[in-house]
Formats: C-alpha cells, structure tokens, sequence
C-alpha cells in the first residue's frame, strides 16, 4: 500500500489505475446511497478519482481508503447544495421525475427511499458506520468533526430509519 | 440486526460503466489541457500587472511625458568654421598625410563674385 500511496503522490498512472481497481466500487457505492441516483454517483466517483490523481501530491495521510472518502463526501456535498438550488430554482422538476422512476426500476429501491428521507446530516456518517464499516473515529477525522457529535449523528439516524421501516 | 441494518448492508448498486477508467482518464487529460490555459493567462496577467505597476515606478515617462521633457531641452546649434586655408598633417614617421582643401569655400567665393559682377554690369 505504501508502494502504491508514494508512486501516487509522483503522479504515477499505473498507480491511479490499481486504485481505482481497489476502491472505484466501494465508493461508488458509498455515493450512490448518499445521492440515490447511479448516473450522478459514478460522475461523482469518477471526479473523486480525478482530485485522488491532482491532490496526491499534497497528501499528507498515510490512510488512503480515508482520504478517497473523504473527497467522495465532499463532492457528495457539493452535489447536494446543488440539488437543493436547482430545487429552489425550480429547473429540474423533470430531471427529478426521471431519477425517481429510474430508482423505482432498481433493486435495493426502498433502501433508498429511506435514506432519501433521513436528513443529509445523519446520512452521511450512518452509510460510513454501517456500510463502509468505518470506526467512529474514521468518521469523524473524515468529516472534521468531534467523536461524540458523529456517535450522536449515527445514533439518531439509526433511530430514525428504525421508526421509519 | 435489525432490517434497515441488513437492507444497508446489501445494498449493491447498479454496475459502473465499463469504459469507468478512460472516461476518469479523458476528465483528467481536459483538466490539464485547463490548467495549462488558466496558468498560462495568469502569468500574461502578472507579468502586465508588474508593468504597469513597475513603469511608472521606474520612472519610464510616457509618450507625452517625453515630448515635453524634449520641449524642455536646450537647442544645440552647430557651429560652423570655415576652413580658409588648406591644412595638411602627417603622421610622425611621414608616411602617412592627411589633407583639408578648402573646395566648397573656393565655389561659395567665386559664384558670390559672379553675382556681384553681374549686379555691377546692370547698374
């Protein structure tokens, strides 16, 4: 991993090529339950290996599988301020429509529909705990917050989709 | 565990494009090609910026500036010494010699004696 990490920071092609071999499905994943749509999450994932190849030089972390995470729900951010202004713009009703039956389509549609309805907030670090199996302290160095705040986030999203389904 | 847990916990999403690692390649070759466009227009700016900020600093007048200092500069008048005598030198061994005729001054002197002679003849 160290080999593959310092011939990353040199730019290194090969070395992008075997990361994306390791963790393009893992994070693809991770993204598609956090923006609920497939098309949108392999864009993401595609731009999260693109800043992996940019920002590798300056990496500073020997945890990798963090770091991709951490550009991954970054982007996933930014993709959701987006969402939220094309909603308040009224642009996309169709493009909307259209992501809605394409899931309906898809297996695994009532796992989204359900995190569709938990809060962005609580969303992010409950797919990092539950699915990417990360420790609490994973998460919070991966979302810059305090511990006990993503404990809390994760418990109450928990709770939430308990009372949901 | 309970069913929300193992809901999540089998979700697999639909595949990724086959094409998945050139289409990142292309983003990344496009991303270049821009950095290399935006580096190079913001060195055309600084470098514009430094000269402008730079001339005037410098000291360097503008177009203007340079008519009036110009303006400001005394006239040099040349001075003419007519040569009346035809001078000779040489040099120490003798080898060489130079020598200065008094030409133009001789023409100048005999048309201005032509011109006088024919005021002469008319009156």
């Amino acid at each position: 991993m160290d080999d593959v990490l310092a011939r990353l920071k040199r730019k290194d092609p090969e070395a992008l090529t075997e990361v994306m071999r390791m963790y393009k499905r893992q994070v693809f994943n991770y993204v598609h339950l956090l923006v609920g749509n497939a098309e949108v999450a392999e864009e993401l994932t595609q731009d999260t290996f693109v800043r992996v190849y940019f920002k590798a030089a300056g990496l500073r972390t020997e945890n990798l599988k963090s770091w991709i995470y951490a550009i991954a729900t970054n982007l996933a951010r930014s993709e959701f301020r987006k969402q939220k202004l094309r909603k308040w713009l009224h642009l996309s009703e169709a493009g909307v429509e259209a992501v809605a039956c394409a899931s309906r389509a898809e297996d695994g549609v009532l796992v989204e529909q359900l995190l569709a309805a938990l809060p962005e907030k609580y969303r992010t670090p409950l797919v990092m705990k539950e699915v990417d199996n990360f420790s609490f302290e994973e998460i919070a160095r991966i979302l810059h917050k305090p511990v006990g705040t993503v404990k809390s986030l994760v418990f109450r999203g928990k709770d939430f989709l308990k009372n949901r389904v | 565990m309970a069913d929300w847990q193992d809901m999540l916990a089998g979700h697999r999403a639909a595949d990724l494009s086959d094409d998945f690692e050139q289409r990142v390649w292309r983003k990344i070759g496009r991303r270049k090609k821009r950095r290399t466009i935006v580096a190079g227009t913001a060195v055309a700016v600084a470098v514009a910026t430094v000269a402008v900020v730079l001339i005037p600093l410098l000291g360097l007048p503008s177009r203007g500036q340079r008519d009036t200092l110009s303006a400001r500069l005394p006239q040099t008048v040349k001075q003419e010494i007519p040569v009346s005598d035809n001078l000779y030198f040489a040099t120490q061994d003798g080898r060489t010699v130079y020598t200065i005729e008094r030409v133009a001054f001789q023409n100048a002197a005999a048309d201005s004696e032509a011109d006088n002679g024919s005021q002469n003849h008319g009156i």
